[in-house]
C-alpha cells in the first residue's frame, strides 16, 4: 500500500477527541516530570517511553474503523487497523531509542535547540529507515 | 504547594497537552495505519518532559534520564509487538489487549534497571 496523506481524518476527528488527547498528554507529561522528582533521573527516564499515548491512539483507532463500517460482520476493521498501528510503533521503538541515544550523547554539549532539532530528525530518520526496511521484507 | 510548583505543573500541562495532540494528529493523517502507527512510539511525552527539565534541573539530570530511557524504548518495543501479535492471534477486545500487555513493559524496563545496575 502506498504512503499518502489523508485530511479527512481531521474533518471527521471530533474537537472532543483532540481535548482529550491534549488533557491526556498534559497529563502524562505532569506525571512524568513527578516522577523524575520522586524516583530520580532513572526512574523517570525509564518512565518518558512508557506506554501511555499507544494504547489510546489504537482503541480510538479501532473505535473509528468500527464506527465507518455498516455490516456488523465487517467489524474486524477496527482490529486490524489496530494491529497494523501497532506494529508500525514497533517499528518507531528503535527510533526512540535512537533519540534517546542522541540526547544523552548531545545534551551535555550542545545548546538545547540544536539537542531537540538533532534527537528529533534522528528519530524521524530511524523511524522512516526502519519502516521503509519492514516494508521491504514485506515484499 | 507553592504558587511556583503549581505554575510549572500548569505549564508541563499545558506543553506536553500540545505536542502530544500534535503528534497524535500525524497518526491520523498518515495511511496506512502501520505508517501512522509510528506517531504511537513517538517521543512527544519526552520532548516536552525533558525540555522543561533541562530548563530546571540541567544536563546532567537529562543526561542520565535519557540514558534510562533507553531502557523505557526497548520495552516499548516489547509492548507493542506484544500487542500487535495478541491482536493477530487472540480474540480480545482492543482495549483489554491494550491494558493486559503493560506489564510485558514494567517486566523489560525493570530487566534493563537490574542489568544497568549491576554493570
Amino acid at each position: 500500500m502506498k504512503l499518502r496523506f489523508d485530511t479527512s481524518a481531521l474533518r471527521r476527528g471530533s474537537w472532543k477527541k483532540q481535548l482529550g488527547r491534549f488533557i491526556w498528554g498534559g497529563t502524562i507529561t505532569v506525571a512524568t516530570g513527578l516522577l523524575a522528582k520522586w524516583l530520580g533521573p532513572r526512574g523517570g527516564g525509564l518512565f518518558l517511553a512508557f506506554p501511555a499515548i499507544l494504547p489510546l491512539s489504537l482503541v480510538m483507532l479501532a473505535r473509528r474503523e468500527n464506527a465507518e463500517v455498516k455490516d456488523p460482520h465487517a467489524r474486524d476493521r477496527g482490529r486490524h487497523a489496530a494491529v497494523a498501528a501497532a506494529a508500525g510503533a514497533s517499528f518507531a521503538a528503535p527510533a526512540l531509542l535512537v533519540f534517546a541515544v542522541a540526547t544523552w550523547l548531545t545534551v551535555e554539549r550542545w545548546p538545547p535547540v540544536f539537542v531537540w532539532l538533532g534527537a528529533g530528525t534522528a528519530w524521524s530518520l530511524a523511524a522512516l529507515l526502519s519502516y521503509g526496511l519492514w516494508r521491504a521484507t514485506l515484499r | 504547594m507553592s504558587g511556583g510548583a503549581l505554575g510549572e505543573m500548569l505549564f508541563r500541562f499545558v506543553v506536553g497537552g500540545a505536542v502530544v495532540a500534535l503528534f497524535s494528529l500525524g497518526g491520523d493523517v498518515f495511511k496506512p495505519h502501520s505508517f501512522g502507527g509510528l506517531f504511537g512510539a513517538a517521543p512527544s511525552v519526552a520532548i516536552a518532559t525533558m525540555a522543561l527539565t533541562l530548563h530546571k534541573e540541567g544536563s546532567r539530570f537529562v543526561a542520565t534520564e535519557a540514558l534510562f530511557m533507553c531502557g523505557g524504548a526497548l520495552a516499548l518495543g516489547a509492548y507493542a509487538v506484544t500487542v500487535s501479535w495478541l491482536l493477530r492471534h487472540r480474540r480480545a477486545a482492543v482495549p483489554f489487549t491494550a491494558m493486559m500487555a503493560v506489564p510485558v513493559w514494567f517486566v523489560v524496563a525493570l530487566a534493563f534497571w537490574l542489568v544497568v545496575r549491576a554493570t
